[in-house]
């Protein structure tokens, strides 16, 4: 059970700013979807999160600063999946999962049974059994984003930050990971997401930031955070929105002039 | 996850194995001379020959091949490329061209001025290369200053070699280059052995980050290792020990290369499974191809560099088409 408040987050590369001022808390059992358009400063904001990046402000876990947190201790705390991770090496599925066990393993000692445990619960999660011994370069890509999914949630940690996990996919495999990281938040932990299918953001979060050129713009349930206003002001598109089953279906239309 | 017990069998196999190279290597004599072969020479002479003459060769073997096959698999692991080697981050070079200078400038202070020479060339080298790229975040930026500095130091050593002030400094220059454990002493050993086992000591707890960073900078920071200081303690480990041991055996190529990839199919892709393995394969290596050189009982000996590069540039070639044949 983990708390993540952030306060007064500037991240900037260089002279440019790339995220100002944002602030959020955030708590166990939540799907966070970060939405907003290209270089809004989503993933430089989730990259302050998870102590990758160098920035002015606060976050704290727990109440404490992860400044104050020793490397190992906060690398079992906040998983990080990276848009479109590398793996270098031929790893099978299992093996690539199991890196996922790195922070938790003593040096010089094999896995426990526990990190057996644990990637066994990952491969399962992911639903990437059956692909448990096939090497990781010939996985199709919804294979290797749930592969890779998989070594993430190894980590077993109270807070995961994923940086668009289902860009790539079709629609069959971006409604399993995003099923999958519901899931996950729903056993307990924080998720936050950054997304670019705003139906599918609506559909599965239970919280949306938005944010338009590295300021929050809106920050709520998804459908106040998805109004016509706030969608035409940060993507310069218009909405329709529909609903279906008792369930709001928001969906990007056309795009309109942004001087208008 | 059934690398550990398999990795303890390859492991004790391969000890086994330099063991057994090993005596070899101390009772094999030129053109394959068992010793005690000439029974007349002598208990005295037969023990110069066996712990003055082939003791440090055959202790050098294991320093050398274990300290090259150890850095090359973790520079592969560190730059994530199939086809790296310890001569990529310039410690090689420095060390030719630190020995050249030695003979040069005909600088003999003793028995070890060319091995001090070297070590010194191979140190300045390696903190060129960390002054240049060591916190780069692109692997690309070590790799190609790596190159440069070798480039660099490979025109000095040539630029020595064309002022040469007579042609036998040119020769001794040469054949000093061509890389091989003959003809070298206790002393050598000593020297070398001090900074050879530091640096290994230092690239050995590297693994788990090596591991770590085949996901990419990103994760194996997110994962709890820092790529900054693993860059650090490799290139330093990788410097202090194959720079000791080039300086008193001259370059041999290709067996940090090639070792890593002869042991994959066994022990598998992890770095940190290949480490320890590939220093006893390298060992293993150096002293088997030692042992071929001596075996022409005619002609001058074959330096063991040359016959490294003739039996691994093939190799490498080899790797590439493989390469290129499965993809990435």
């Amino acid at each position: 059970m983990t708390v993540l408040q952030a306060r007064g987050i500037n991240v900037s590369f260089g002279a440019m700013p790339a995220v100002t001022g944002v602030g959020f808390e955030a708590g166990p059992g939540t799907l966070l979807g970060l939405i907003g358009p290209n270089g809004a400063g989503k993933t430089s904001l989730l990259r302050a999160l998870a102590g990758l990046v160098p920035f002015a402000g606060t976050v704290t876990l727990d109440g404490g600063p992860i400044a104050g947190i020793g490397r190992r201790s906060l690398a079992r705390t906040v998983a990080y999946l990276a848009q479109g991770e590398p793996v270098h090496w031929p790893f099978t599925v299992r093996e690539l999962v199991a890196l996922g066990r790195l922070p938790h393993r003593p040096p010089f000692q094999g896995p426990s049974p526990a990190d057996r445990e644990a990637v066994a619960e990952a491969l399962a999660l992911a639903d990437v059994e059956a692909l448990s011994d096939r090497r990781v370069d010939t996985l199709s890509g919804g294979e290797r984003a749930r592969a890779l999914l998989a070594r993430a949630l190894a980590v077993k940690a109270p807070v995961l930050l994923v940086d668009e996990p289902i860009a790539a996919l079709d629609p069959y495999h971006q409604m399993h990971i995003m099923e999958v990281l519901r899931a996950y938040a729903e056993a307990g932990a924080l998720v936050v997401a950054v997304l670019h299918d705003l139906t599918l953001a609506e559909r599965f979060c239970h919280r949306l930031l938005l944010l338009r050129g590295g300021r929050l713009l809106a920050d709520g349930p998804p459908h106040e955070v998805l109004v016509d206003d706030n969608v035409r002001a940060a993507y310069h598109v218009a909405v329709i929105h529909h609903v279906h089953d008792g369930e709001r279906i928001t969906l990007p239309w056309r795009r309109v002039d942004p001087a208008s | 996850m059934s690398g550990g017990r398999g990795q303890i069998g390859i492991c004790a196999l391969l000890a086994v194995l330099v063991a057994a190279l090993f005596a070899v290597s101390v009772l094999t004599g030129r053109g394959g001379a068992w010793l005690p072969a000439n029974q007349h020479l002598g208990r005295e002479v037969a023990d110069i020959i066996l712990f003055q003459v082939r003791l440090p060769r055959a202790l050098l073997g294991v320093i050398a091949g274990g300290a090259l096959g150890l850095c090359g698999a973790a520079l592969q692991g560190l730059l994530r490329n199939p086809l790296a080697e310890p001569g990529l981050v310039g410690a090689s070079g420095g060390a030719a061209l630190g020995a050249v200078v030695v003979f040069y400038f005909g600088l003999f202070g003793g028995a070890l001025a060319v091995p001090v020479g070297g070590f010194i060339g191979a140190m300045a080298a390696l903190a060129l290369l960390y002054a240049l790229a060591g916190r780069s975040p692109d692997v690309m930026t070590l790799i190609l200053a790596g190159v440069a500095i070798n480039a660099f130091a490979g025109a000095l050593t040539s630029l020595a070699l064309n002022l040469a002030p007579s042609p036998w400094a040119a020769l001794e220059i040469v054949f000093w280059m061509m890389g091989s454990i003959a003809d070298r002493g206790m002393n050598h050993v000593a020297f070398a052995a001090p900074f050879a086992v530091a640096g290994m000591a230092l690239v050995l707890t590297t693994g788990r980050a090596l591991d770590a960073l085949s996901l990419g900078r990103d994760t194996a920071r997110s994962l709890g290792f820092s790529p900054a200081a693993t860059t650090l303690r490799v290139i330093l480990g990788t410097g202090l020990a194959v720079g000791a041991v080039v300086s008193v055996t001259g370059v041999i190529g290709f067996v940090g290369l090639a070792v890593p990839h002869l042991l994959r199919p066994w022990v598998g892709h992890h770095p940190s499974r290949l480490l320890f393995p590939s220093a006893l394969a390298g060992a293993a290596v150096l002293l088997a191809a030692d042992i071929l050189v001596r075996l022409p009982l005619r002609g001058p000996e074959l330096k063991l560099g040359v016959v490294t590069a003739l039996i691994g540039a093939p190799f490498f070639l080899h790797l590439i088409l493989k390469a290129r044949r499965t993809g990435p």
